[in-house]
């Protein structure tokens, strides 16, 4: 595994668990909060591409 | 709280049992690291990374290797380091890869179908680092 693969995953499980702690829960679902990083990279990604275009 | 560290920790080696011992450890460091300082958040973060099944384990790599290429991806659109059209592609290629981690997670069992489509979205982020690797720093 990458570094920043690593450190991604690391700062990804701390957001959940403190956005689930903001809520009042106490659990949260791994796999839910890694699509909600992805869904949040993928909008960067589109808006960067919506930027570029002429 | 040091008894459902070890726990976790053995959990997180076993989850990471495909992955080299450097590897391992490496990601093991790096969510200990992660872990919030307060001991109530660092026990609660503890608990949910013990109760995570070692498939889940095996997945999150990969899943969370999606959310950094494409970060990546913006990042070197942005800076101008690659076009539209190698973006556009890049994205393409990671909602291929998304499609195939999706798939893997669906099945959840671990079984060989569910292994294949992870290497199969491995593949697919492979070639967008490759497609990104081309561009100049």
């Amino acid at each position: 595994m990458k570094v920043d693969v690593a450190l991604s995953l690391a700062s990804a499980l701390r957001g959940a668990a403190n956005k689930a702690i903001a809520e009042g829960k106490d659990e949260f679902d791994l796999m839910d909060a890694l699509s909600d990083e992805a869904e949040d990279a993928r909008d960067e990604l589109v808006d960067a591409i919506q930027e570029a275009q002429p | 709280m040091i008894r459902v560290l070890s726990f976790s920790l053995l959990a997180l080696l076993a989850g990471c049992a495909g992955f080299g011992r450097t590897e391992a450890l490496g990601v093991t460091q790096a969510l200990i690291a992660a872990l919030p300082q307060d001991s109530a958040q660092g026990s609660f973060l503890v608990g949910t990374l013990a109760d995570s099944s070692s498939f889940e384990m095996i997945m999150a790599p990969v899943k969370t290797r999606l959310a950094v290429v494409r970060r990546a991806a913006a990042k070197a659109l942005k800076e101008q380091r690659i076009d539209v059209v190698t973006a556009k592609e890049a994205l393409r290629l990671s909602d291929k890869a998304s499609a195939k981690i999706d798939l893997a997670w669906a099945d959840k069992q671990g079984t060989f179908a569910a292994k294949l489509a992870l290497t199969d979205a491995e593949d697919l982020l492979n070639q967008i680092d490759t497609l990104l690797k081309g561009a100049p720093k």
